[in-house]
């Protein structure tokens, strides 16, 4: 893709080292390729006049035992070494890839018995194999390149097996079969296209392996073959004067490591460069003054004004984009708040903002945020801490990512009590199972993992851990988009009866004038980062007064008559 | 025209289709309701043969649809993962035309589906997920297809935008006298769109009835159930 190859042009600058090993790496290249003119000496010839001298000028490395000089030697070598372990290299990626992707792809039966074969050949220690592969091949460099290309494709097709498996079920590759596309060339466009990156870096990676691999069978005898220079049987002819004649030793030695060296560093740049996730820690805002963490602890719990939230004139920007202009909103204590507009309007912007949720490169540029009478400019990490899932419960899109896959509900219920009070495991197992009672689940949930639930249950989850710790507000974002419609219609009951049980005021982001219409008392038109309409919902959905949110109301199926009655 | 008859499908032990059957006439529009975990994709699967049926059988003009590919193509519900990420627009449309030898479509079929032939040089990330479903239509549309298969196509965009999709698509059948099978949750967005309506529960066709008959009068408790449930506006 265009973006990954741009990450990878960028690579040089990003990271001067990365840039300094590929630039040696190239250098090493071009002189193994031209090593007959630049270094036109044959590396065979012996001359026991010359036998043993130490760097000079004229031999810049020194000579060897047959009076040979090493930077020829050397040059020459890698000529040997480098081409070999390439042609190993690309043989591996050849047979491992196609295996792998068929395997993947294909499955069944194939993919069974390829994947017993592979588990077979990575059973066997690597280097042994190969010795005892090119010592029956006795040695030579088709011996080597095969060795090594033997012991290493399995991992390849492993690897490659893995992607292909992801793949089949990628909604592209699905798309293609329906449009008759044949399945070798869905392997050939989409499989090979998404795995040439990953492969390629993996190449790169290998790379110094495999050098090391060729240098190690030729150290052994079992690959070229004296006098022909390589680094690893440059090595082992070295041996013998390693106490008088160090030099020896030092020139083909070191060429193996600076090349490995560069090559392992370029191989974990680019594939760091190459992975689209980052991770990025939480950013630690310092703070500016203003109360202790402590103190603003004892005032949010004693909020006593009538507003929960007031965002008085808030502009978040992307950068130089503005994505939220002067956006003003209020939510009294137990007031229902509809916030609508379609993607790209900045809702989910908005809902982050009130959570202290926005990353970089979004930034609040203007106006304040208050929560429960607090001016949130400045709070640092452990001020927004007390205030999520504490004094304001979160209720996301999706409940299978909002929950942890490997933590039972119960679990994750004690978790959000615990981590907001000091009370005993015990006292939090038992405010879970109200928690649970509360959004009418079973009490066998608790023991349960997010998979074993169906969506509506998944939700009913989230909403519990949001309302656990007993917040004045919960703010739902797309609440019930994954959920089917039966499903939907009796997670907004629930919304529902849970505001008039609790009194708890309530941000129902969505874009779905119809679901907010169920539950909301007042609602906030959201268009292009502005708020161009705020009016109770009695008034909204009979007499709109903008025209986006006649539109909107327009857009509702089987509504269009409707609305152009009510307007006139 | 497509015949599902005796459709049944079992994953493991579970059966998850029994005896499904119905059909689709030429030009036709009919709807496929049913909650989560009803079978309505796999019926969809199966109709444009991504999945085997246990039992039972599905033609198209009396032709197993194994063998109509090129008649019968399908919109997904997913615009933005149903194009290759690393394609351009131009290259995703001219895969099915290959596939069947056809000539590579151009600017008019994008210009149909509604959308700036501008855009076919464009990657998907560039696109909005509207757009980006124009295309999956379009390229559902390059073989010269008699029946489309929609998968849940408007559950991942804003109700504004299912609307402009839902007159595309209607526009669409009028214009090239397609059929549809048009899978859906949402028996409002079915009935915007289609003539019949199919219901289904676990698997099983509980009702089959006329669009507007079946949100006056349902006459099976779980499509009135299903009725009952659509969201809709409080204060309309």
């Amino acid at each position: 893709m265009s973006r990954t190859a741009a990450r990878l042009r960028a690579l040089p600058r990003t990271d001067k080292l990365a840039g300094a090993a590929l630039v040696f790496l190239l250098l090493v290249v071009v002189v193994s390729v031209a090593a007959p003119w630049l270094a036109p000496g044959d590396p065979t010839a012996v001359d026991y006049l010359q036998a043993a001298l130490p760097p000079s000028a004229e031999h810049w490395l020194g000579t060897d035992a047959f009076g040979r000089d090493l930077l020829t030697r050397v040059v020459h070598g890698g000529r040997a070494s480098l081409a070999t372990a390439a042609v190993a290299v690309a043989l591996v990626i050849v047979v491992g890839a196609t295996v792998g992707a068929i395997s993947g792809y294909v499955g069944g039966l194939l993919d069974l018995a390829v994947t017993r074969v592979l588990d077979v050949l990575l059973a066997f220690p690597r280097l042994v194999l190969a010795i005892a592969i090119a010592a029956l091949l006795e040695g030579g460099v088709v011996g080597v390149v095969l060795a090594v290309s033997v012991v290493s494709w399995p991992g390849y097709a492993r690897l490659v097996r893995g992607y292909a498996l992801q793949l089949r079920d990628e909604g592209y590759v699905q798309a293609a079969r329906v449009a008759g596309t044949p399945w070798w060339r869905i392997l050939r466009t989409h499989i090979a296209g998404s795995i040439a990156g990953p492969v390629l870096v993996l190449a790169v990676v290998d790379f110094g392996e495999v050098v090391l691999a060729v240098a190690g069978l030729s150290f052994l005898g079992l690959g070229v073959r004296p006098p022909q220079p390589e680094w690893g049987a440059m090595l082992n002819e070295a041996r013998p004067y390693l106490e008088d004649s160090p030099w020896m030793f030092l020139a083909p030695g070191l060429a193996v490591v600076l090349v490995v060296l560069a090559v392992n560093y370029l191989g974990d740049a680019v594939r760091d460069a190459l992975e689209p996730r980052r991770p990025r820690l939480p950013q630690r805002t310092r703070r500016r003054g203003g109360a202790s963490t402590t103190e603003l602890a004892a005032a949010l719990a004693a909020h006593p004004g009538p507003d929960l939230v007031t965002l008085d004139r808030v502009s978040v920007a992307a950068g130089e984009q503005a994505v939220l202009t002067d956006v003003s909103l209020r939510i009294a204590a137990g007031e229902a708040v509809g916030l609508v507009g379609e993607s790209g309007s900045g809702k989910s912007t908005l809902a982050g903002a009130l959570l202290g949720l926005l990353r970089p490169p979004l930034r609040i540029t203007g106006g304040t945020v208050t929560l429960y009478g607090q001016d949130t400019t400045g709070w640092d990490t452990h001020d927004w801490r007390l205030v999520r899932g504490q004094h304001v419960g979160l209720v996301s899109q999706d409940p299978l990512t909002a929950l942890n896959p490997v933590l039972t509900i119960g679990t994750q219920l004690v978790e959000t009590v615990r981590a907001h009070h000091r009370v005993s495991r015990a006292a939090a197992r038992q405010r879970a199972r109200a928690a649970l009672d509360l959004v009418r689940l079973p009490q066998h949930c608790l023991d349960r993992y997010p998979h074993q639930l169906s969506g509506g249950m998944r939700q009913r989850v989230a909403i519990a851990i949001a309302l656990i710790n007993e917040p004045r507000l919960l703010i739902c974002d797309e609440p019930t988009t994954a959920l089917d419609v039966t499903t939907q219609a009796r997670i907004l009951e629930e919304l529902t009866r849970l505001r008039a049980e609790l009194g708890v005021g309530l941000l129902f982001v969505s874009h779905d004038l119809r679901l907010m219409s169920q539950v909301v008392e007042r609602v906030v038109v959201l268009h292009e980062g502005h708020v161009v309409e705020d009016a109770p919902a009695s008034r909204l959905f009979t007499a709109p007064e903008h025209p986006y949110t006649r539109t909107l109301l327009a857009a509702i199926p089987g509504n269009e008559l409707e609305v152009r009655r009510a307007a006139g | 025209m497509l015949r599902v008859d005796g459709l049944g499908k079992r994953y493991g032990r579970t059966p998850v289709l029994s005896d499904v059957a119905f059909t689709v006439g030429d030009g036709e529009a009919v709807g496929l309701v049913g909650s989560s975990g009803a079978g309505k994709t796999t019926i969809a699967r199966c109709v444009v043969g991504q999945e085997r049926p246990r039992a039972g059988s599905i033609t198209y003009d009396g032709v197993p649809v194994g063998r109509s590919r090129r008649h019968v193509q399908m919109v997904f519900q997913d615009p933005r993962s149903s194009l290759n990420p690393r394609w351009t627009v131009r290259r995703s449309l001219r895969e099915p035309a290959r596939n069947f030898g056809l000539p590579a479509p151009g600017a008019d079929l994008v210009t149909q589906v509604g959308l700036d032939p501008a855009l076919l040089d464009r990657y998907p990330h560039e696109l909005s997920t509207g757009q980006c479903q124009r295309i999956c239509i379009a390229r559902a549309l390059v073989t010269g297809p008699r029946l489309l298969v929609l998968d849940e196509p408007l559950s991942a965009l804003d109700l504004p935008l299912q609307a402009q999709i839902l007159d595309l698509l209607d526009e669409l059948r009028r214009e090239r006298g397609l059929s549809y099978l048009f899978v859906s949750h949402d028996i409002m967005v079915v009935a915007a769109l289609c003539d019949r309506v199919v219901v289904l529960q676990n698997g099983r066709v509980v009702e089959e009835a006329a669009a507007t008959d079946l949100l006056t009068r349902p006459q099976h408790p779980h499509t009135r159930e299903l009725v009952a449930d659509t969201p809709r506006l409080r204060y309309a």
